[in-house]
């Protein structure tokens, strides 16, 4: 019996000593280039965090380089160039793409348990769906990102005016959706709105639910021409065109320069529903206030579709530890102390964000986000392929403005994308 | 004139170092990297994959790069004729007889200085706002429904916005130009005009343009730099992804350099530099052009 | 000819002219106007086309002021500002006036080769260099910044300043040389001046643009404390937008503004005022 005591002690040392991280395990300087800009609230939460990192682990410095929204491309050029970045973020899937021969893969550190985690590996406290997302964008098994600060599209509406017209219940399928449309134009709402910058996304995402991640893809790299004539994109387009027929759509709104719209959304409170991604009430808060009654409901699910409600389109930062990061265990502490316990539910609500962490809280402004994201099984880019082609988009960008906007109709749209 | 051999080169030696270090080897690198394609555009020599002439050629065919040079062809004659008229003409008053030159000057300078951001969301939120913006309370208030009810946000009419919105910009600019070239002809020129009875407008036309002549040809070459490189502005007004409407070629190749493209795995960075020599094609084929428009002798005074 | 045309002619004239420029003096201050009102005013009064409903909220430039550091990104900018622009004229002005004045070989050449390089855009001059001077390790240096400042408006200054020398009768030059001058004592002390309103000019835009630069900044410093306004305001402005913070973002516009404005106006005032007045006669 003692020996076998003995022996579970040890067991349990060894297995102690190799996954806990003590306070003087971790040492190294990390340089860190970022996406954000200094005068961000996200800087500052990621300034916060690393201060209190180095504060528990002394031996680890850090070092900051605020580039802004150029930051992949600033990053990639000096890693050509062998500048030394130990931790960079990006979108999810840009930092990837741009930069992958210069990343290490982080799948081990997904295993490791650590003081935030309370006892479970990282990769159980972290909303699983962003994992899928990692490999399917890196297209491997193994694991190249710490993901944080998740997003995507989605419906957002406007609470009260939907109480006030009696709408119980959020639209569940699309023909519930057009109903809804039909009661808040009844009541003298404008249904739904745009700005030029989003119009194509709802048309987008639509045609993604409707027939599919790949076809959208081969659709847009195909450019203009006849794979626009399927009965599938010309159904996706005759519908948002009923939409504007219908009056759901305010005739020459989507044509109104961004951010107006949606500023208007908030100032006024006469739009009830407006399709975008969930960074919109911070866009939004020093119009809106903190008490904007916002609510969000997942894509409708679409008839004879081949997607259902638990595909859906999302994304997020990205940070990346490079291969000439010389204390890549410490980076990836940090990455995983800033994306689990205190400083994740600081992110969600000092930052307008949602937070990664399982346990973590979300902001009041999104809460209806939380099951949203829960629901997804299935991954594709957030917003849709349809803005994948640079050269194809102005003119889809066009037609679908012009058409929002009802100054163009379905066939004229058709014909547009159809002529090469 | 036969001058001193070192004098020459002492002068030029600084300017032509540069050139060589900061301009001759990225352009250099450029032309050629329009001939290759890579992934990123400090991806290293060794992985470049020659193409040959088809950046050249994707280029051309691509309905919008064809576009983004419609635009700023159209920019260059609808932009061009208002803001060098204006410019033009405010020169002359602001060289003539009138008191407060200053002033006026660098009032008329000023929307040069404010960044474009500034102003292009002013002109886009405030001026062409289409619920109360400047033209639409000016228009009604004048019971003009026609004009009030343009929206000019809208991609019918967004081009024109743009270019009204860059005219304001520049006219400074070029006005200044016009006014240090006009100081330049000395004042006893101008007064025996106006002594032989010549009217303001016969003197300025007669006399004072043609005297321009190289200032005209600077503006000329300036002001197709200028458009060729147009770039801030339709950013602006098209903020988040670019439209046909307001594209350029340097929103395209700034795009196909920096864009998050999903489309094609070898990178877009060779159809990018392809993009930059046409645009410096452009310019010094317009250069010439200018040079050989005002051949003949220069004006001396 | 009666008598009257010729009084009311050039009353008429100079009618005209003070109407033009009054019309666009109203214009121009109406437009920047909203600017400043903009820059006082919050978000929602923006966008709702109530400009300053809630009065004046200085919160907005005290935001823009002690968030970003701009005391310290103003003092960056004149010091490599005006450092840039003296050293531009230093190395443009003799190189357009010999490339204007003297014949030599490659002489068409070279002015083609200024106007050409006008057209390749910065970004493609600069990503190439990016590589080199990373691997120099000269990144975040203020002397590397300074040195591409004035390589990048050399051939501009060059070519603008050729049109301006060109212009000067040949009998000047010979003068000066029977009286005694140098080569170099005739290009500074008597062609300079005369061509001072373009070299004034041209300053004035160099400035500005400086001023105004940021990618360069942007991929050559990556220490904050040595960036200047140009790329500070480019960040405060995409900070602004992603927040929504738009009466902080017209704020920090006419912090950049002013002292730009200003310096303007103190340059072409005294700096001219200077020159012509004790300026040279033919």
């Amino acid at each position: 019996m003692k020996k076998l005591l003995t022996i579970l002690l040890a067991l349990m040392m060894i297995y102690i000593m190799t996954n806990a991280t003590t306070a003087e395990d971790l040492s190294g300087h990390i340089v860190y280039w970022s996406i954000w800009n200094e005068t961000e609230s996200n800087a500052q939460w990621m300034q916060n965090a690393m201060d209190s990192f180095s504060a528990l682990y002394p031996n680890v410095t850090f070092d900051c380089v605020w580039n802004g929204r150029q930051n992949a491309a600033k990053v990639n050029a000096a890693l050509a160039s062998g500048q030394k970045i130990d931790i960079f973020d990006a979108n999810s899937q840009v930092g990837y793409v741009t930069n992958s021969e210069y990343l290490i893969p982080v799948t081990k550190y997904f295993d490791q348990v650590y003081p935030t985690t309370n006892g479970k590996p990282y990769k159980d406290c972290v909303l699983p769906a962003f994992a899928n997302m990692s490999r399917q964008i890196a297209d491997s098994d193994e694991l190249y990102m710490f993901c944080y600060a998740p997003s995507a599209y989605m419906f957002f509406y406007n609470r009260e005016i939907f109480e006030d017209c009696g709408i119980e219940k959020t639209p569940d399928t699309w023909e519930e959706f057009m109903n809804v449309c039909q009661i808040l134009l009844d009541k003298g709402y404008i249904p739904i709105a745009t700005d030029d910058a989003y119009a194509y996304r709802l048309f987008g995402v639509y045609l993604t639910q409707l027939k599919g991640n790949e076809f959208v893809t081969d659709l847009v790299n195909s450019g203009l021409g006849e794979k626009w004539t399927n009965e599938g994109v010309v159904s996706a387009i005759k519908t948002m065109e009923k939409m504007v027929q219908k009056g759901y759509y305010k005739a020459g709104q989507a044509a109104t320069p961004w951010p107006a719209v949606q500023q208007e959304m908030v100032i006024e409170g006469n739009i009830a529903m407006y399709y975008n991604g969930t960074w919109l009430p911070n866009e939004v808060a020093d119009s809106a206030g903190t008490d904007f009654p916002w609510g969000q409901f997942a894509f409708p699910t679409l008839e004879n579709a081949v997607y259902d409600s638990t595909y859906g389109g999302y994304a997020s930062m990205g940070a990346y530890i490079t291969k000439y990061c010389d204390c890549p265990d410490a980076a990836a502490a940090f990455l995983a102390y800033l994306t689990t316990g205190e400083y994740d539910s600081r992110y969600a609500v000092d930052c307008n964000g949602i937070p990664i962490s399982i346990g973590g809280v979300w902001n009041a402004a999104l809460t209806d986000a939380k099951a949203i994201f829960e629901g997804y099984k299935h991954w594709y880019l957030s917003g849709s392929m349809i803005a994948s082609n640079s050269e194809l988009l102005p003119v889809l960008k066009d037609c679908c403005v012009r058409l929002l906007s009802g100054t163009m109709t379905s066939e004229e749209f058709i014909t547009v994308m159809s002529s090469k | 004139m036969h001058k001193n051999r070192l004098f020459i080169i002492r002068c030029l030696f600084p300017a032509l170092a540069i050139y060589i270090f900061v301009f001759a080897y990225p352009t250099l690198r450029t032309i050629i990297m329009s001939f290759f394609n890579m992934k990123t555009i400090s991806t290293s020599i060794k992985h470049w994959k020659f193409a040959g002439i088809n950046n050249y050629l994707h280029v051309f065919q691509a309905p919008i790069f064809r576009q983004s040079l419609l635009n700023i062809m159209r920019i260059w004659f609808l932009s061009g004729a208002i803001t060098i008229f204006l410019s033009l003409f405010f020169a002359v008053i602001l060289t003539g007889n009138i008191r407060g030159k200053q002033f006026f000057k660098s009032v008329i300078y000023m929307p040069n200085v404010i960044s474009v951001i500034a102003l292009g969301n002013m002109w886009l939120h405030y001026v062409f706002n289409y619920k109360y913006g400047l033209l639409k309370t000016f228009f009604s208030s004048l019971n003009m429904t026609g004009l009030a009810s343009i929206q000019w946000t809208s991609p019918d009419f967004i081009f024109y916005a743009m270019n009204i919105a860059y005219s304001f910009g520049m006219i400074g600019y070029f006005m200044l130009i016009y006014v240090s070239g006009i100081e330049r002809i000395p004042a006893e020129i101008l007064e025996s005009a106006t002594i032989d009875g010549a009217g303001r407008f016969r003197s300025f036309i007669s006399i004072t343009f043609p005297l321009l002549k190289d200032v005209n040809k600077t503006v000329f070459t300036l002001w197709t730099v200028r458009v060729v490189g147009f770039f801030a502005l339709s950013k602006v007004f098209s903020p988040i992804d670019s439209s046909p409407q307001t594209i350029t070629p340097m929103v395209y190749a700034y795009e196909a350099m920096f864009g998050a493209d999903f489309v094609s795995v070898e990178g877009r960075i060779g159809i990018a530099a392809s993009a930059c020599v046409v645009m410096t094609v452009i310019i010094v084929v317009m250069f010439l052009l200018s040079n050989a428009l005002t051949k003949g002798d220069h004006y001396e005074f | 000819m009666n008598s009257k045309p010729i009084r009311i002619r050039p009353f008429l004239n100079k009618l005209w002219g003070y109407l033009a420029v009054c019309f666009w003096l109203v214009f121009t201050i109406v437009l920047v106007g909203w600017i400043i009102c903009a820059s006082f005013s919050t978000t929602r009064e923006i966008f709702s086309g109530k400009l300053l409903n809630s009065g004046f909220h200085i919160e907005n430039y005290t935001r823009a002021l002690f968030k970003n550091n701009v005391a310290l990104y103003l003092t960056n900018s004149v010091f490599y500002t005006l450092s840039s622009c003296f050293l531009i004229l230093l190395i443009s002005i003799p190189a357009a006036y010999v490339i204007s004045r003297y014949l030599f070989l490659g002489r068409r050449l070279l002015q083609y080769l200024f106007v050409a390089s006008l057209g390749i855009p910065t970004v493609m001059i600069t990503m190439p260099l990016y590589s080199l001077i990373v691997r120099m390790g000269l990144l975040n240096y203020r002397a590397v910044l300074i040195f591409l400042y004035t390589a990048i408006s050399v051939p501009f200054t060059t070519y603008f300043l050729i049109s301006f020398f060109v212009s000067i009768p040949l009998s000047i030059e010979e003068a000066a040389t029977i009286d005694g001058c140098t080569d170099d004592k005739t290009l500074w002390y008597i062609m300079l001046p005369i061509a001072s309103p373009g070299v004034l000019t041209v300053t004035i835009f160099n400035f500005i643009s400086i001023w105004n630069e940021y990618f360069i900044s942007l991929m050559f410093i990556n220490d904050s404390k040595l960036r200047q306004v140009g790329v500070g305001l480019y960040s405060m402005v995409q900070s602004m937008t992603y927040t929504g913070d738009w009466s902080g973002l017209f704020a920090s516009v006419i912090l950049v503004f002013l002292p730009t404005f200003v310096l303007y106006l103190f340059l072409s005032k005294y700096i001219i005022g200077g020159i012509t007045a004790g300026g040279v006669k033919g």
